[in-house]
């Protein structure tokens, strides 16, 4: 026992294991229903109630678009409000106060924001289930996320070349955006893949504010039925005899898109990260 | 002359397929200061770090060669690790203190080893507090965080974790050349009182420290041993060219 | 020379207002969800009686009678169950990947991890339809719906969030702090269980919230399994309803104007007060650790 004393690594690898074992054989068994009955054309046809041979076309677009659309609002406001976060002059005991309420607002159940988001622009303002109404809600559960990132990856840039940029005379926003944005920027990227993929996979928000069915063509105030979504009322309640297949080949879709936006990010960010750190450096 | 301590024979070490010790004898007798010096990057810390085999933490390193301590064979492969450590205690150039109170950092050691006496464990605390000379500044403030205390005093507070397992050979790897000039001499002071009772082996980049607490001095150079001997002797009439060179600073 | 610098302070002063325009636009978008919660839940408390819904457990909507005390039961049932599981596989997977496995397998592993993380909860949710439900009916403990079979989704979709982040907080443990306790003879076992947990507990702490946070706040994966039953409670293996599930499920039953909506307001404020405890806590932790 004193001896080798190594028992915990060893039953630390097995349970790794087995934990691994396990989350690969979520993706794995998606994958392989979904891939048993693949059907290119999946991707552009529309999708039918009733009858086999439907596809997810109108899901396809609408989860990109919305999701694309939701980033595009809510990066610019999450960034602007950490750079006010980090150079208004506000008392410290402040400053801590609002990043301890975008903190706790990063782990808000999207349940709550979608219920919010159902009784003001539905209830109050009349918008439809849309594209429109979910791209909103999309971008409110957002905002503190890219809040609290950007935070993390500006705070991890050192004060020292801060000073650097501010002892050359240059002004507080000028600094942000000349040397703290650039020298984050990789840390942005990594971190921007992963909020597009929890976006694409998001349900519970949408449910009530994007709907449940497609319009007959794209549009802010057409239904905005997204491919999680479809996975979910799919496998739960659908009514079309190939539905089995159907929510598989759509968890396929989804676990591409995520995938690709996660690895996408990556490379990007290494890149960027590499050619930061010059020749020889670089590496996760 | 006193008994052998430590015996090196050969020792060699590679960090993957690069040199860092090369073919490095010596011997240290018991209860007298070893210090090594020698240009950055020549393998002091290497040296020291193969005597208490910290060096295979680098996957990639590799050693060749014998130590004997106390006669005994610490490099063979069925060597008890944990029993070779508690006999050799080892100081970092950066004051380490874990993230815990004063006492429970003095009282790591002890613990490992199966100290669970609360009396026994706060006699032995005590005892190595007084020895590292901090006792007097942290009596009555043993149960707060190590953190809070100075470099210096973080330094004493190592030395006192280290003693506490009562070690034979302790190893210092420029214990003082992060600490001010005060904390320094605090330090040295307490080498120089721990001679006879233990053997140690330093390393240091301070040559007026060397030839204030050691009894012999070693000077290393890309991983050779270049000359060892009474540390007067080296200052004063160096035999090798080389070491003339590095102790008038033309290398460095 | 003076008028590149006065237009550079102007700059200057334009850029900062339209930083904190944009911020004080989030400000209010998000002051003003929370005000819409709490007016909502307030209305609803004022008319029926704070300990009574919070306490009571009889669930007809549309008779009026909206108690939640059962959902909070299965909420906190389902994430105990997955925080259970997900805790010590979680540290397991943490202390292989900072301390025990080389490039290669650490590479891997943080791959699979960072995929895992990002697979949509109706994945997960898939998953525990095709083969927890099925499983569980086979060990002939119930129809296979239930609150074990929801917490065993739960727990699988928090792991890997769970695990990259104590992996992070033992990876804070500097290099120097494990050679000196490897120097003053504590073994491989000794190093973990003396040092490396307890000067990483502040990290853990923190990941364990933030999984926790996570767990209560999920709704799809757990409504896929869980069977919704929303009249007693049937037991662990049984069929149940927790407070997110059953929002999801009375949005329809309640719409925006009906007497009876604010309940849900009331179990969202609920579980947002909630979330917000645990990340409250969260955030004097990280602050109150004292790393040199
Ligand atoms: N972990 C390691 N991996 C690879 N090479 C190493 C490692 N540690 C040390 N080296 C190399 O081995 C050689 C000796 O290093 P060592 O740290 O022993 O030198 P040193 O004399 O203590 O230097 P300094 O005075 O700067 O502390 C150096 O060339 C160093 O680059
Ligand atoms: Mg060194």
């Amino acid at each position: 026992m004193m001896k080798s004393g190594k028992h915990l690594q060893r039953l630390a690898s097995v349970a790794t294991l087995a934990a691994m074992v396990t989350l690969l054989w979520v993706i794995i068994a998606l994958c392989r229903e979904g891939l048993m009955h693949w059907h290119w054309w999946v991707l552009w046809r529309r999708p039918r109630e009733l009858k086999a041979g439907g596809g997810l076309g109108p899901e396809l677009i609408n989860t990109l678009s919305m999701v694309a659309l939701a980033e595009c609002l809510s990066l610019p406001l999450g960034l602007a409000t950490a750079i006010w976060l980090g150079e208004a002059k506000l008392p410290r005991r402040v400053r801590e106060g609002l990043d301890g309420f975008f903190i706790s607002f990063q782990s808000i159940p999207a349940i709550v924001v979608g219920l919010v988001a159902f009784e003001v622009l539905v209830g109050y303002f009349h918008w439809p289930l849309s594209v429109a109404t979910g791209t909103l809600a999309l971008t409110v559960l957002n905002v503190p996320q890219v809040v609290v990132f950007s935070r993390q990856a500006m705070a991890a840039v050192p004060d020292a070349w801060r000073e650097g940029s501010l002892a050359l005379g240059a002004t507080a926003l000028e600094t942000v955006w000349r040397m703290v944005l650039p020298a984050s920027l990789f840390a942005l990227v990594d971190q921007l893949g992963l909020s597009f993929a929890r976006l694409a996979g998001e349900s519970a928000l949408l449910i009530f504010t994007a709907g449940l069915n497609v319009g007959p063509h794209w549009g802010w105030f057409q239904p905005g039925e997204t491919l999680a979504v479809h996975l979910w009322q799919v496998r739960t309640e659908g009514l079309m005899p190939d539905r089995a297949a159907l929510a598989a080949e759509t968890g396929i879709v989804l676990l591409a898109i995520t995938a690709l936006a996660i690895f996408g990010s990556k490379v990007w960010s290494l890149r960027l990260k590499a050619y930061q750190s010059g020749p020889g450096g670089g590496g996760p | 002359m006193a008994r052998v301590k430590i015996q090196m024979q050969s020792v060699s070490v590679w960090y993957g397929a690069q040199p860092a010790l090369r073919q490095v004898s010596l011997d240290v007798a018991e209860g007298a200061v070893l210090a090594l010096i020698g240009p950055s990057g020549c393998g002091k810390s290497t040296l020291l770090r193969v005597i208490n085999r910290l060096v295979e933490r680098t996957p990639e390193a590799k050693i060749q060669g014998r130590i004997w301590i106390d006669g005994e064979d610490i490099l063979r492969p069925e060597m008890d690790l944990v029993r070779l450590r508690k006999r050799v205690g080892m100081i970092f150039q950066r004051p380490i203190s874990f993230p815990f109170s004063i006492f429970d950092n003095v009282a790591y050691g002890p613990r490992l080893h199966g100290l669970k006496d609360a009396f026994e464990l706060r006699r032995v605390v005590e005892l190595s507090l007084k020895q590292a000379a901090l006792w007097d500044e942290v009596r009555g403030k043993l149960r707060r965080p190590a953190s809070g205390l100075s470099g210096g005093q973080q330094q004493r507070l190592a030395l006192a974790r280290a003693l506490a397992v009562n070690p034979q050979v302790i190893l210092m790897d420029e214990p003082t050349s992060a600490l001010d000039p005060g904390s320094a001499a605090r330090i040295e002071e307490l080498v120089v009182k721990l001679k006879g009772q233990y053997t140690v082996v330093m390393v240091t980049h301070n040559l007026q420290q060397a030839a204030r607490v050691s009894d012999f001095t070693g000077y290393l150079q890309a991983g050779r041993l270049i000359e060892l001997g009474e540390t007067s002797v080296i200052f004063t009439a160096p035999r090798d060219r080389r070491t003339e060179a590095y102790l008038t600073g033309q290398i460095d | 020379m003076n008028i590149q610098e006065a237009s550079r302070r102007r700059s200057e002063r334009v850029w900062m207002g339209v930083v904190a325009v944009a911020s004080g636009l989030v400000f209010t978008v998000l002051g003003f969800l929370v005000a819409v919660l709490v007016m909502g839940a307030i209305g609803f408390a004022a008319q029926h009686g704070l300990v009574h819904t919070l306490l009571g457990a009889r669930w007809q909507p549309l008779a009026g009678r909206l108690q939640i005390g059962l959902f909070i039961v299965d909420s906190a049932l389902v994430t105990a169950l997955a925080m259970l599981l997900a805790l010590p596989f979680g540290i397991a997977v943490a202390i292989f990947g900072s301390l025990v496995a080389g490039a290669w397998e650490r590479t891997v592993l943080r791959w699979i991890l960072t995929l895992a993380s990002a697979v949509p909860s109706v994945a997960y949710g898939w998953w525990g339809l095709a083969v927890v439900v099925p499983g569980i009916r086979g060990l002939g403990l119930g129809a296979g719906y239930g609150l074990v079979s929801a917490g065993l989704v739960l727990a699988l979709m928090i792991l890997p969030t769970f695990s990259v982040l104590a992996w992070e907080a033992i990876l804070a443990v500097p290099e120097d702090w494990h050679q000196t306790s490897l120097a003053l003879g504590a073994n491989d076992d000794q190093n973990i269980i003396r040092l490396v947990l307890p000067a990483s507990m502040a990290g853990l702490q923190t990941a364990f919230l933030t999984a926790l946070a996570r767990a209560v706040g999920e709704t799809m994966a757990v409504q896929m399994v869980l069977g919704g039953a929303v009249s007693h409670f049937y037991g662990l293996f049984g069929p149940g309803a927790t407070l997110t599930t059953q929002i999801l499920t009375d949005m329809a039953v309640l719409p925006v104007g009906s007497p009876n909506h604010g309940v849900l307001d009331f179990m969202a404020l609920v579980l947002f007060l909630g979330v917000t405890l645990m990340t409250g806590t969260m955030g004097r932790q990280v602050r109150g650790r004292g790393r040199p």
